[in-house]
């Protein structure tokens, strides 16, 4: 298949960058380690007037672990995420996601932190070739005014597949948004619009720079579960992380984000406070199962490579398994 | 002769295209380049089923860079089929579209840019018609023709009746009818499909494509094109993979040659993945009916099927495709009464074709089947394989005798090898172990008339250049064909060139479909080698002063038997022999012994193959009742191939059969749809296996020494790649107690059938049953 044509930039500065960006906007995007961009291009589900390469900017690469957070630059490699010492010590969850992101290729020699989390949500009737989508009518992420997935869908449905974005959640992490107006930040959780046509809360004109995740405050146990067809070479048919702060035989915290079901990740906010203070018990596991089910009921739809009933029973096994993995409770019956 | 006595064959080398593969040396056609070449493109049917109005490329025409542009016009209809009474293909769409990717008009322009920006400047005025989506909805009266002149959709129609099924049914103690589906399944070979053209000033053009059989296809294009067949010269290239998918003529290859024609000027056309999915062939969605009757011990005394098999837009292989997953039946087991009805059923998807593991619904509800009838009477697996399985020496129900079998060293073997009983009976929760048997053909007719032929000629320097028909298409036949003439002729692997499936050079050969290249072309090699022998000890006989059925050609040196020391180089005797005025040219061919009567539809009796092969898998798999996921953890395969010429790459074969028919083909491989459009045409959608999630896999090559393969070869690989998927489904349902009935086992399938668990012997899904269908 063949790259449309475009104009490519490679600035060396961020600065730079966003001036490209401030004119350019939406028909400039980012290429980064370009293993989502450039199949969309192939697919012609954008045909840009030019791509903005991130490779030459240093400042956006590297790791940093400083008194309170771990900060990840937006175009820091995966596998240098999942190799970082302190990623490894702090939060083995992410270390677990970012090896399950699509295959070795992928991880090592390509893929980004940044693109990772600003993966485009996906879709069997969008994720094809311009030929198959011929002929099938417009969505609204192609120019329409429908959902081909689910006609009479007010906005598009596609889904967050990002292996570390229930994990980045998770683990209240912030992202940081630069323009050529200044930075803002913003909690990862509220950079994802729920909306598959604009799925992030960032205009055409901003770059992702970071990503920081605070350091935890207690003994942290967690876990990150990812259902898939096949043990690689596949995005998760569902999948859900767990940040708990344990201490002394309590639950301090819990957070629990099931991921890949719509558009958004989806936090369970209600077990947040039903869980907190409580000793681990098995008990907990059949509220979880029930909010997780209540929670994606909603956000799945016929989409995806295997039926919305079958990843609504995926989510409750996937977020059950993440709390009882990050709760000790894996060996006792539920 | 003992395997011992041999040189070379028998033994395990490494392939003479390893390193070329390895090193990225090797070229496929995509990567050809010759001066002045186009590149080629075709514009496909957005729609299912849709009426052509018009077509208007002047636009294209006009845009600079473009030099050629092809219609249905251009082609006045021209049709393929592989049978005369089955060209139902035109090879660019006149009057209507069937499937979406059906072929309407192509260009040819300088640059691949160029070519799509011309695509996109034809207009097609379509009148979109309601389509037909699977077999039954096709067969209702009333229903969307896809083809005007097939009522009901029935494309094709197999009969057969041995014996006396209903006496068969009366006789039986226990009888059961059930149910079995399977969804669409594809190849996904390595490759995508790719095709070059270079017309030649004297009229003739040169082809290069994957394929299984260039001979087929030059003839096929020799027709189309109204081209001499010595003027149609498909060439050798590496390819990557076949699987069943290269067998049949495509419309690119006619197209990229008519684009050639018309632009004087090479032509290059290579698929994307999308297109090899939809626009070659996949494999048959199959419903089948299986109802059998038995006595106490559990032998079958009658059988009734009825099939249907989803053909998709055109009959490709379809008279071929609907008989043998009954036949590979018949060949695996005993059977006295017996009865099939097969319809291949059109409807408004792409096109099916033959496929290594024919007619998953068939195998596996065989298969499935007979341990529920097992579980009745109280047998176990083995047993009541054991009790039906074919033996050597035995006839099938439609009359092909069976030389050699090793079924039930194939069945033994397995089950030792995998402890398959004591695990059956102790096994942890959600853990099983199932078994599979199967055979399938050395050889049937197909298209090419005749078998194989070859030539050999020596270099002064003592070294042989081999000319075969053979293709390789990835299974290795270059290294067979190159070790039976180093064996034969006595020189060193090294010494031996091979000259292989080019048409204009090389004589004839049925193809590499049908598992016949080693019983076939590689016992003509072996025929030619051994008459360049012979032609060898006849000048050696009179340098050596001995007789030359006394002499030996061993290690580049001709000497009489037991005096390998006073014997003379062969570089020596093929000068000698150049001075005498009697050059060695050895000549070799092979026919296979069937029965030429026999036809597919309308007369299926008489000696199909000349021999057979057979194949028994035992899978021992976990499955995790939360998902509905499984993972292999062992697997035995066994397989008669008759005799291993090189063990290494047999086992190789062996392990693909497992990846493909089992890990793949039971477990995940399928297509999915959304009306006539695949949901699933990539490689990341549709599940392949990946090495990651292979089992451990124990393969074990049983060795009959048939009397008409060289050396006793048979086939190798296909046996186990059928039985896989029916080791793999039985262990899945083994695991969980239930029967399972709709293929391939998704984990989605597997968590419904869990969920929707029946107690009793019963299959997981009640399927309406598929049934004869009367003719109005
Ligand atoms: C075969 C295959 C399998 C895959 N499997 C998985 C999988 O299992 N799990 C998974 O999560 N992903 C998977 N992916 C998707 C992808 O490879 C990964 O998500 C990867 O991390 C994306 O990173 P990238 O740097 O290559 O992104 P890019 O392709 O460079 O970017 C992705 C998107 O984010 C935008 N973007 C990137 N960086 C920034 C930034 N700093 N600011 C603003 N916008 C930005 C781009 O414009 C683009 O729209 C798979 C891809 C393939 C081809």
């Amino acid at each position: 298949m063949r790259l449309p044509p475009f104009a490519y930039h490679a600035p060396d500065t961020l600065d730079k960058a966003l001036k490209i960006k401030a004119e350019l906007g939406a028909s400039a995007p980012i290429l980064a380690g370009g293993t989502d961009l450039l199949v969309h291009l192939k697919h012609r589900l954008a045909s840009p007037a030019a791509v903005i390469s991130l490779k030459n900017i240093r400042t956006l690469k590297g790791i940093e672990v400083g008194a309170d957070s771990l900060v990840l630059r937006a175009g820091t490699p995966l596998r240098e995420v999942a190799a970082h010492e302190g990623v490894i010590r702090n939060f083995p969850l992410l270390v677990k996601a970012v090896h399950s992101i699509g295959a070795v290729g992928i991880q090592h020699f390509r893929g980004t932190i940044g693109g990772n989390l600003c993966l485009t949500p996906r879709c069997l009737f969008y994720n094809q070739s311009l030929f198959w989508r011929t002929g099938k009518g417009q969505c609204h992420r192609t120019g329409g005014k429908d959902c081909l997935a689910l006609k009479g869908s007010e906005s598009c449905q596609a889904i967050c597949s990002g292996d570390t974005v229930p994990v980045l959640a998770a683990l209240s992490a912030q992202v940081t948004i630069a323009s050529a107006g200044g930075m803002r930040t913003a909690p990862v959780a509220e950079f994802f619009t729920g909306k598959g046509e604009s799925p992030f809360n960032m205009t055409p004109e901003e770059i992702l720079t970071e990503i920081r995740i605070p350091l935890p405050w207690g003994p942290l146990s967690s876990s990150y579960q990812r259902l898939s067809f096949r043990s690689a070479v596949d995005f998760p048919l569902i999948n859900a992380a767990v940040a708990a702060i344990l201490d002394k035989g309590k639950v301090e915290s819990f957070r629990l984000v099931i991921s890949s079901a719509g558009p958004a990740p989806v936090i369970l906010k209600e077990l947040e406070s039903a869980i907190k203070g409580q000793k681990p018990d098995p008990a907990m596991l059949q509220p979880v199962r029930e909010a997780a089910i209540k929670a994606v009921e909603g956000a799945i739809i016929e989409n995806a490579s295997a039926s919305k009933e079958y990843r609504v029973k995926l989510a409750a096994v996937a977020a059950v398994r993440a709390a009882s993995e990050a709760l000790g409770l894996e060996n006792q019956p539920s | 002769m003992s395997r011992d006595e041999y040189s070379y064959v028998g033994k395990s080398i490494p392939r003479i295209d390893s390193r070329s593969k390895v090193t990225g040396e090797a070229l496929f056609t995509a990567d050809l380049k010759l001066p002045r070449m186009l590149v080629g493109k075709i514009l496909r049917s957005p729609y299912a089923h849709a009426k052509i109005l018009d077509v208007d490329v002047s636009k294209a025409l006009s845009l600079k860079g473009v030099h050629a542009v092809v219609t249905g016009k251009d082609t006045a209809g021209e049709k393929w089929g592989v049978f005369r009474y089955t060209r139902d293909q035109q090879l660019l769409c006149v009057d209507k579209v069937r499937y979406v990717g059906d072929e309407v008009a192509a260009v040819a322009a300088v640059d691949e840019d160029t070519a799509l920006e011309a695509l996109s400047l034809i207009r097609v005025d379509y009148e979109e018609l309601p389509g037909v989506f699977d077999c039954r909805s096709a067969i209702e009266p009333g229903a969307p023709l896809v083809h005007e002149d097939r009522p009901r959709n029935i494309n094709v129609a197999v009969k057969i009746d041995v014996g006396d099924v209903e006496a068969g049914f009366k006789r039986s103690v226990l009888i059961r009818e059930d149910t079995f589906a399977a969804e669409e399944d594809s190849y996904f070979m390595t490759e995508n499909y790719a095709v070059v053209a270079n017309p030649h000033a004297d009229g003739s053009i040169e082809v290069w494509m994957p394929n299984a059989s260039p001979h087929t296809k030059a003839k096929a294009l020799s027709n189309a094109l109204k081209l001499p067949l010595s003027q149609v010269n498909v060439r050798k290239i590496t390819i990557g993979g076949a699987f069943g998918g290269r067998s049949d003529v495509f419309p690119a290859e006619f197209i990229a040659c008519l684009l050639s024609l018309k632009s004087d000027r090479p032509v290059k056309l290579v698929y994307d993945r999308e297109e090899n999915s939809i626009a070659t062939r996949m494999g048959h969605a199959m419903i089948t009916t299986i109802k059998t009757g038995v006595d106490p011990d559990g032998a079958v005394l009658a059988r009734d099927i009825v099939s249907y098999l989803d053909g998709g837009a055109y009959s490709s292989t379809g008279p071929i495709a609907t008989s043998v997953p009954y036949l590979c039946h018949e060949q695996a087991y005993r059977l006295e009464n017996v009865r099939f009805h097969g319809y291949r059923i059109y409807t408004n998807k792409p096109v099916r074709g033959m496929i290594r593991i024919h007619g998953r619904s068939f195998a596996c509800g065989i298969d499935t089947q007979l341990d529920m009838i097992a579980d009745e009477l109280g047998i176990d697996p083995v047993a009541i394989r054991l009790r039906n399985a074919r033996r050597p020496g035995e006839t099938t129900p439609t009359g092909s005798y069976v030389a050699s079998c090793g079924m039930v060293e194939c069945i033994e073997k397995t089950a030792e090898a995998s402890n398959f009983l004591e695990k059956r009976e102790k096994r942890p929760p959600n853990r099983g172990i199932g078994m599979g048997i199967n055979s399938v053909q050395t050889g049937f007719p197909l298209g090419i008339r005749g078998g194989s032929q070859a030539f050999i000629k020596f270099h002064e320097d003592g070294g042989a250049t081999v000319v075969s028909g053979v293709v390789d298409n990835g299974q290795g036949n270059d290294q067979m064909l190159v070790q039976i003439a180093a064996e034969e002729l006595g020189v060193a692997l090294d010494d031996v060139r091979l000259i292989s499936a080019d048409t204009e050079v090389t004589p004839t050969d049925a193809g590499s479909y049908s598992m016949i290249s080693t019983f076939g072309g590689g016992a003509a090699v072996k025929a030619a080698a051994e008459d360049a022998r012979a032609q060898l000890f006849e000048v050696a006989s009179e340098m050596l002063e001995a007789d030359p059925s006394d002499l030996v050609a061993r290690n580049r040196k001709i000497f009489v038997r037991g005096a390998p020391d006073v014997g003379i180089p062969i570089a020596k005797i093929v000068r000698k022999a150049l001075i005498l005025g009697r050059p060695i040219m050895g000549r070799g061919s092979f026919a296979p012994d069937v029965d030429q009567r026999r036809e597919w539809i309308s007369n299926p009796k008489g000696q199909l193959s000349q021999a057979f092969s057979f194949g028994a898998t035992v899978a021992e798999v976990d499955v995790d009742p939360e998902t509905g996921r499984v993972q292999a953890l062992e697997v035995a395969c066994a397989q008669d191939c008759g005799f291993a010429v090189n063990p290494m790459l047999v086992e190789g074969q062996f392990e693909g059969g497992v990846a493909m028919g089992g890990q793949g083909g039971m477990l995940g491989e399928e297509h999915r749809w959304h009306q006539g459009h695949v949901l699933n045409p990539s490689l990341l959608e549709y599940k392949i296996p990946i090495i990651k999630d292979m089992p451990a896999i124990t393969p074990i090559i049983v060795e009959t020494i048939d009397p008409g393969g060289p050396y006793g070869a048979k086939e190798a690989g296909m046996s186990v790649a059928m039985s896989a998927a029916q080791a793999y489904c039985n262990a899945v349902g083994n695991a969980l107690g239930i029967y399972f009935n709709h293929y391939p086992l998704t984990p989605e399938r597997i968590l419904d059938a869990i969920e929707h668990k029946k107690p009793g012997i019963q299959t997981a899904w009640e399927l309406e049953p598929a049934r004869i269908i009367k003719s109005e």
